[in-house]
């Protein structure tokens, strides 16, 4: 079964062209969100606190995100260190996942995450995906979808690499710019990969 | 030195002013004296016996309820007077200003084929001007010596009254409710051949510009040229504009698939909408309070995407925007 990686920068509507995989029939791997879930484990707490401080954190036993992120994200070598801690759970987790799909009528799973190429997990997998859409449209949509002015979306923005440079190392490229429709190009992927 | 100087200062001016004190007295009572002369000669000439035609306005009322009066003829009627200056003027000048009406209340209507006749000789337009005029026993002759009159029967009709509107809002103002304006129908009683052809009434052109405060206004019906075989149950209508401050607000609202769409899945299955909203009910405005769908018929499978409307939006919201405005679809077989 092959393992193929689907990202795309904040704003660009990878979770929806996931969806259109689900749709489909594809498994798909939400690694973002098994990353929250793995921050929120007992053991990932006690060595979060090890690392960056009691304060991350709090009263009720809850990761303070925003503790964290203020730390990691202010110290590229902080920021390291939490990858380094969380990044190898994901991957154990994903390959516990791809077993137990290993059965599915389809030829291939997906593993939707933001930062891939950024994370060099893309090379675990046979291809990878890339969502793009014009950046303009990108800010839109997330200041609208998470209520944040723009300038909290560039700041998110600049944690990512730019979209030509990932394009360059992506084996397909899906655009959802509004005007090109989304569903044909979701179709065309899947029949190739599914040959 | 000084005080001689002051002294033929003070003289000089009393010498010429008393010459042109002179000569004032005397222009005074020339003109005193030609005033009265010209007085005295106008109350001469106007003691005497003139003859003269006075042209007079003439409208009509107190016409027969159940007819209307298409036809009179004339609307100015010429008076010949033989009587003195003074009354002569005042004929002239003061009656004519205000025109002279016609009674229509006792006329003799006769129906026939072409609707309904009547007329009024000299010697009752005579007794009816008589009144108005106060020198009825001086009137030599009137033309024409004869009124005739053409009456139709009065049809009713309801119609409903078009505003015409032209106005403009400050920006930060919107209109948060319908323009409202009552009454909507007016009863129009007119000829046949009028009523037949009504479909509506127009108001006249009411121009508000820069509104920034709801306003109550009362615009006349407009009744164009046809005005004196037109009347209305109303004049005019009452027009409510609810004006408030608004704001622009996002939301992110759910589409729904209505129709055969049980089988149909749609990308996005949400859109942002963007709506302008009075300050008032800003606060209480949610997400939740709109609903939005897409109707999926077998006859949808020809487009390749499906429309988003807005089934349910809050009262006194606007809807500017709806993002996307058409979503993509794709169909599960089960």
């Amino acid at each position: 079964m092959k393992r193929i990686g689907l990202t795309g920068n904040i704003g660009t509507g990878k979770s929806t062209v996931a969806r259109i995989f689900e749709i489909l029939g594809v498994p798909v791997y939400h690694a973002d969100k098994q990353a929250r879930e793995i921050l929120e484990s007992e053991p990932v707490k006690i060595q979060l606190a090890d690392l960056f401080g009691k304060q991350v954190v709090n009263s009720l036993n809850q990761v303070d995100r925003k503790a964290l992120a203020a730390i990691v994200f202010n110290d590229k070598n902080k920021l390291d260190v939490l990858n380094s801690l969380i990044h190898p759970l994901v991957e154990v987790g994903f390959s516990q996942w791809c077993d137990q799909h290993q059965h599915t009528d389809q030829k291939y799973v997906l593993h939707e995450a933001a930062i891939l190429f950024e994370s060099g997990f893309d090379r675990l997998f046979d291809a990878n995906i890339l969502v793009t859409a014009p950046e303009a449209l990108c800010v839109k949509r997330v200041m609208a979808r998470d209520g944040i002015t723009k300038e909290m979306v560039s700041e998110r923005v600049q944690n990512q690499w730019s979209q030509d440079k990932k394009l360059a190392m992506a084996d397909y490229q899906i655009i959802n710019d509004e005007i090109s429709m989304v569903i044909p190009q979701v179709l065309a992927i899947h029949q190739v990969l599914n040959k | 030195m000084a005080i001689d100087s002051q002294i033929e200062l003070n003289t000089k001016p009393n010498e010429t002013g008393r010459k042109e004190h002179r000569s004032h007295p005397r222009l005074i009572v020339f003109l005193v004296c030609l005033v009265i002369s010209i007085l005295m000669w106008l109350f001469i000439e106007l003691m005497k016996d003139y003859t003269d035609e006075i042209k007079y306005n003439v409208s009509f009322i107190n016409a027969p309820r159940d007819l209307i009066l298409t036809h009179s003829g004339d609307s100015v009627i010429s008076v010949g007077m033989n009587a003195q200056g003074f009354e002569l003027l005042a004929a002239k000048y003061a009656h004519k200003l205000r025109g002279l009406t016609i009674d229509l209340s006792t006329l003799k209507i006769r129906p026939t084929a072409d609707g309904y006749i009547a007329y009024l000789p000299s010697s009752r337009i005579v007794d009816q001007l008589g009144t108005q005029i106060r020198f009825e026993k001086q009137i030599t002759y009137i033309k024409p010596d004869t009124l005739f009159f053409r009456f139709s029967k009065i049809f009713v009709k309801q119609v409903p009254v078009k505003l015409d509107l032209d106005y403009s809002l400050n920006g930060q103002y919107d209109i948060t409710d319908s323009i409202t304006y009552r009454p909507q129908f007016v009863s129009v009683s007119s000829i046949k051949s009028i009523i037949d052809t009504l479909s509506f009434i127009k108001t006249q052109k009411l121009q508000l510009s820069q509104l920034d405060s709801s306003v109550t206004i009362k615009v006349a019906l407009k009744k164009g040229y046809r005005a004196s075989l037109l009347k209305f149950s109303t004049d005019s209508v009452t027009v409510k504009f609810k004006v408030e401050k608004v704001t622009e607000a996002g939301y992110t609202v759910p589409v729904s698939v209505s129709g055969n769409g049980e089988n149909v899945k749609i990308f996005p299955d949400k859109v942002e909408i963007v709506c302008r909203i009075p300050l008032s009910v800003y606060p209480h405005i949610t997400a939740s309070d709109f609903s939005a769908e897409v109707e999926f018929q077998p006859a949808s499978l020809k487009e390749k995407k499906l429309k988003v409307t807005l089934i349910k939006i809050p009262k006194k919201v606007r809807v500017l925007k709806i993002s996307p405005a058409e979503v993509e679809y794709i169909i599960i077989s089960k």
